[in-house]
């Protein structure tokens, strides 16, 4: 199983429990083990997840993915330590933001029910692939991006919850 | 790897027996990495192999090491 | 022993273990009530260790046995063991054993001893305390050595700041005797390792490596050392050094250095390391005698120059460090080239002493609730120690659908693994979860368990509460068992989810295609055809042969040009080897066990059908551009060189002066990488050219020689016929310009001395250029047509450096020769006998089986976006034409099972097997406890 195989929803859902962070690890970028180079996509998973927490209120350090091989053990514990650490200081989930529990939560519902468009949208206008990760983190908070994001999914999703209000 | 391929051929696997009739097609004297591997390409290709190690365990000088190089891999 | 290839009876004595080993389970309970301790020797003697115990923590067999220091044996006193074990397993009237085993060829695989430092007292070690030897402190870093992980040093118990390493203690020395010539290959890059560890261990350390040149000639290796090199607060000193007094109280070690340019310094450091070398195995010269093979004078085995796993006795192989020093890759591939050629040895008898192996039928359960059985292991103490593994136990049971659970003290101990079977078929089990390590390591043992039950092996689950547990959470053992559970509870959510699924079986063509007809290729293809395989060998170029074309002698001064001859005869004369030469590869498909390769030449096309590809298009050398090459007809490459020297070129052979430039084109920013084989290039061709011309004035500008192994005496004997060998920094590589000489035209080579401190200027008649060894020119094709994959150099990418140094991720493609990383003739023939006994461990089978776990799609949900088609990358999806119109459909035995389409398909239809996103969420709801038990 590659990190490929890690899906929005899966992340959305473990929010959606009221899990505090999700942390996500993958072979270096260049480096999958299988040749799918399904790290490229996960990446760009989490940069649009990302951007949906942002959208809700929520923290976007709250879901961190890092690269490492099977070999760096150290890197792992720094990172997943580190990571723990920043969650801790954002405190819990949606608390932490000050938001309202039941309505970030919708939010959250809202989005995992829109998953299959949200698939549709990143398989018709997500079809980027760049070298280095930070390239991913810019691209996904440019006003490029900004535009798409509002015009195909926030909007449809503003939509969804006035249609459905009570999830 | 999560999908390694095993060999098998109706259910035919090889197995390396100290018992038996003291007949077999190879000694590997010494079971550290390289006797250890030799034994298991044998015992894949067919062959019946004996090893042998004067240590009450298998696994040589390399079970010594903490990692190894260039990847620092767990040595064992 | 005696006999003959083919018969051979060895006696085995067999050492009394005092331990009956199907009684004896590992729980350690004996250990802990022996009453003698003695130094460890698998620990260095730095620890104590009991009478009985287990010969290392990780042992296999993981059972004790009871040695020489035992009370009872000596004075026959005690006997405590054997009152306390609770399984009746101490035996101590067992004696001697003698076995007469019969086989038909023997590998000997007997490794290595490190050099002890102690004989003559180097560099102080044995007598001060805190000097110590590398094996030493490889046991202090290991979790499971004497301080747990601890780097501790001797005389105090604390923790080292300042660690000094001395490399080449034992090697490369004559003078005086006692100590090895030659180099022993692998201290430079351990001690590089060692360093890595000493800071991950402590950031704040300091280390220090005194050294000579620094040999980072294997693959990542020059990386490596960099990445050793830039850590804060470790430097690389190279310099001669003595040990020059211990400090009465501190206990700390002065080291004298000289550097060129500050002089002869002292420094004190708190721990000092020997990078000891590497000796012949103890008991060499008596286990040559018992066998009859010839030892060289190193004490090693001696070797066919090229094929490093032929001693001089027929029927008689070797692999690993018996041949000399080397790595770990090394020995892994010299073990599966003396597989090999036992298995061409006894090809005739291959399989006759196989046994059927037959496991019961297995029962349907699919429409049985789930009934989940919970094992928790407490491996030893790994888990035992941090997490409450009863309590463990008492909360499985708590859970919806387990309907049994139980402790096992190592669950994979083949007792442990046998209740385990048991307990399914007695309690009715339909799902079984280990608590236990990782699935990398015992998943497949665990679901064999369940096939013994005739249960389908893919309702095993896995619980990893050690790596993910109680080996990181060592001193939160509350939390620690809440995890556990956590962990549990997760597993056992997913479980109730799992469903049976079929390995798919798939025949094997025993045909093997290799690429490439050079000496690899060449080499592979033999040994494959040896073993009863046809094989079908493609060559680009006209003529069989590579780069050994271009090569004349070995350093040991081995015809090649006449061995090749040999070879390329036996290639063509072999009935089972086909040869195409001057081909192209157009197309690959397929997969392990059948592939079908397409071949172009100008006229005709041929489809191959195989099982087994063999990757050996070896390598290209860089065209320089530095140095005047191509613009002056007096500076050469060393391949060209070597043809002048011997076509006896007068222009070469007759100059008066000749400079060697290592280093041309590679350790640089564009290739990070060593090529490994021109330091000795550059030893051969200077050593044949001061036999043709001893008057010759010949030097070597090099950053470092390396002349690894027995290479080292020939470096040697270079020096003493006066070759001069001088040393450049990369920042002033020497500079060359045409100029007019005393009574000659030259070539200038300047270059600052760093030994005289000033700029030498040498009027040289022809300059050789030691060009990188870059990947061949068809790589990047053959890359996306194999589906295999490129290392950062561009060269092939084997599936593991060490473990797996001659295959690809990709299953039945192989590699061996240049095409993996330069390498010399000799290691090129060692990779390629290795290849093929990979090959052979495929292609002897009738059949292969594939994971049960790949993709399937639900027709009734898919929309045929083609989405899943498009992010496939091994083409494992099609469509097809059903009833209700075209729908996506996976390939099986094409699906590895990443599992990347399942995120591309807006309606979920496309689902990888045992790693469903019903299972995933189930999994995911589970971590959170109130939701689990509202869980479907």
């Amino acid at each position: 199983m590659c990190t490929g195989r890690v899906d929005l929803a899966h992340v959305l859902r473990a929010f959606n429990n009221g899990v505090d962070g999700v942390f996500i690890g993958g072979c270096h970028l260049n480096e999958c083990n299988y040749i799918t180079n399904g790290n490229f996509h996960a990446l760009k998973m989490v940069c649009l997840c990302k951007r949906i927490m942002d959208h809700i209120g929520l923290s976007p350090e709250r879901l961190n993915m890092e690269f490492m091989s099977s070999g760096e053990g150290n890197l792992f514990v720094e990172s997943v330590n580190a990571f723990v650490n920043n969650v801790k200081e954002l405190g819990p989930l949606g608390r932490g933001e000050g938001l309202d529990e039941t309505e970030f939560k919708l939010k959250l519902q809202a989005y995992s029910d829109m998953v299959p468009y949200i698939r549709l949208v990143d398989n018709e206008k997500l079809r980027i692939h760049f070298d280095q990760k930070e390239q991913y983190e810019e691209y996904f908070f440019s006003e490029e991006f900004d535009r798409l994001f509002n015009e195909l999914i926030a909007s449809k999703v503003h939509t969804y919850i006035k249609v459905n209000p009570v999830s | 790897m999560d999908n390694g391929l095993k060999m098998a051929s109706s259910g035919k696997q090889l197995i390396k027996s100290m018992a038996g009739n003291n007949f077999g097609d190879v000694m590997v004297v010494g079971g550290g990495v390289s006797g250890i591997q030799a034994s298991l390409d044998l015992a894949s290709a067919g062959f019946k192999v004996y090893l042998v190690d004067e240590a009450p365990a298998i696994g040589g000088h390399m079970a010594q090491l903490d990692k190894t190089f260039p990847t620092n891999d767990c040595s064992m | 022993m005696e006999g003959e290839a083919g018969n051979f009876k060895v006696r085995l004595k067999r050492k009394p273990r005092y331990v009956l080993e199907d009684k004896c389970t590992g729980c350690t309970v004996c250990v802990e009530f022996c009453p003698v301790k003695f130094p460890d020797p698998f620990n260095q003697d730095i620890s104590q260790n009991k009478a009985i115990h287990i010969y290392y923590s990780q042992a296999i067999p993981l059972i004790t046995y009871i040695d020489e220091s035992c009370l009872y044996l000596k004075e026959k006193k005690c006997r405590i063991c054997e009152a306390v074990c609770q399984n009746d397993a101490i035996d101590f009237s067992q004696t001697e054993e003698f076995m007469d085993i019969k086989v038909g060829a023997v590998i000997l695989a007997p490794g290595f001893e490190p050099y002890d430092p102690g004989l003559r007292e180097d560099y102080g070690y044995e007598k001060y305390q805190n000097v110590i030897t590398s094996m030493d402190y490889e046991r202090l870093t290991d979790s499971t050595g004497p301080y747990e992980g601890q780097v501790l040093r001797p005389s105090d118990q604390q923790h080292p700041r300042n660690v000094a390493w001395i490399q080449c203690v034992g090697s490369r020395q004559v003078n005086p005797p006692g100590a090895n010539s030659y180099c022993s290959s692998v201290c430079c890059t351990y001690t590089q390792k060692q360093v890595i560890l000493a800071k991950e261990h402590d950031a704040e350390s300091e280390c220090t490596v005194f050294h000579n040149d620094i040999r980072s000639h294997g693959k990542d290796f020059e990386r490596y050392y960099q990445r050793a090199e830039n850590l804060p607060g470790v430097r690389f000193i190279r310099s001669y050094t003595s040990v020059e007094k211990e400090d009465p109280e501190t206990k700390n070690i002065t080291i004298k250095y000289a550097t060129n340019e500050g002089g002869v310094k002292e420094e004190e450091f708190d721990l000092v390391v020997l990078s000891v070398g590497l000796n012949p195995p103890t008991g060499n010269e008596s286990l040559a005698a018992k066998f009859g093979i010839e030892l060289n004078e190193h004490g090693f085995c001696k070797t066919d120059p090229l094929n490093p796993m032929q001693t001089s006795r027929p029927g008689f192989y070797i692999s690993g460090a018996f041949q000399g020093p080397v790595d770990i890759p090394e020995s892994v591939v010299t073990a599966s080239g003396a597989g090999s050629q036992c298995g061409a040895l006894l090809n005739y008898r291959r399989g006759d002493l196989s046994t059927d192996r037959v496991y019961p039928p297995e029962k349907d359960v699919s429409a049985e609730e789930p009934r989940i059985g919970v094992f928790v292991c407490h491996c030893g103490a790994n888990i035992g120690r941090v997490v409450d593994v009863p309590s463990a136990v008492e909360y499985a049971l708590t859970l919806p659908n387990v309907v049994y659970a139980q402790e096992q003290l190592f669950s994979c101990a083949t007792n442990s693994a046998e209740e385990i079977t048991e307990k399914i078929k007695e309690k009715n089990l339909n799902r079984v979860i280990v608590a236990a390590c990782s699935p990398r390591t015992l998943e497949m043992l665990f679901r064999d368990t369940l096939r013994e039950a005739g249960l389908n092996q893919y309702y095993y689950e896995m619980a990893n509460i050690r790596e993910h547990c109680s080996w990181v959470h060592p001193k939160e053992k509350e939390e620690a068992l809440l995890k556990s559970k956590d962990i549990i509870r997760m597993a056992a959510a997913r479980a109730r989810h799992l469903e049976p699924l079929m390995e798919i079986e798939l025949p094997v063509n025993k045909r093997a295609l290799v690429v490439g007809g050079g000496i690899a290729g060449m080499t592979c293809a033999l040994s494959i055809a040896a073993q009863g395989h046809e094989v079908c060998l493609v060559e680009k170029e006209q003529e069989l042969g590579g780069t050994a074309r271009q090569i004349y002698h070995t350093l040991e001064g081995l015809d090649v040009q006449d061995y090749l001859k040999d070879l390329i005869a036996k290639v063509y004369h072999h009935p089972s080897v086909r040869v195409y030469t001057g081909v192209q590869i157009t197309g690959n498909s397929g997969y392990i066990g059948n592939f079908v390769t397409t071949l172009q030449s100008k006229e005709t096309t041929t489809k191959i059908e195989h099982g087994a590809t063999v990757i050996a298009t070896g390598a290209d050398v860089y065209t320089p551009s530095e140095y005047l090459y191509g613009e002056d007809e007096r500076v050469l490459t060393q391949l060209e060189l070597e043809e002048k020297i011997a076509t006896d070129d007068p222009a070469v052979v007759d100059a008066e002066c000749l400079v060697m430039i290592q280093c041309v084109g590679c350790r640089n920013e564009d290739r990070d990488y060593c090529s490994r084989i021109c330091c000795n290039e550059s030893v051969k061709n200077a050593l044949e050219l001061k036999e043709k011309n001893p008057q010759m004035d010949i030097y070597v500008l090099f950053r470092d020689m390396r002349t690894y192994g027995y290479k080292e005496d020939y470096y040697r004997e270079a020096a003493e016929k006066d070759v001069k060998f001088i040393r450049y920094e990369p920042e002033h590589e020497p500079v060359i310009e045409a100029a007019e000489g005393e009574d000659r035209p030259v070539l200038r080579v300047t270059l600052p001395d760093y030994v005289l401190g000033k700029k030498l200027e040498i009027d040289a008649d022809i300059v050789s250029l030691a060009a990188a060894v870059v990947p061949s020119a068809g790589t990047k094709e053959l890359e996306s047509m194999f589906k295999i994959g490129l290392n950062p150099d561009g060269f092939f990418k084997e599936a593991h450096v060490k473990l797996r140094p001659v295959e690809f991720a990709t299953e039945g493609v192989y590699l061996c020769g240049l095409a993996h990383y330069p390498k010399l003739i000799s290691e090129s023939v060692s990779q390629a006998c290795g290849a093929a006994g990979r090959v052979l461990a495929l292609l002897s089978n009738d059949i292969v089986t594939a994971s049960g776990s790949i993709c399937e799609v639900d027709e009734s949900l898919c929309i045929m976006c083609g989405a899943c088609i498009e992010s496939c990358t091994y083409g494992a999806i099609e469509t097809h034409e059903t009833p209700q119109g075209k729908r996506a459909r996976v390939i099986p035995v094409l699906c590895k099972g990443d599992g990347l389409c399942n995120t591309k398909c807006p309606v979920g239809a496309i689902q990888l097997k045992h790693f469903t996103d019903q299972e995933l969420f189930s999994q995911i709801d589970a971590e959170v406890p109130e939701k689990a038990k509202t869980a479907v």
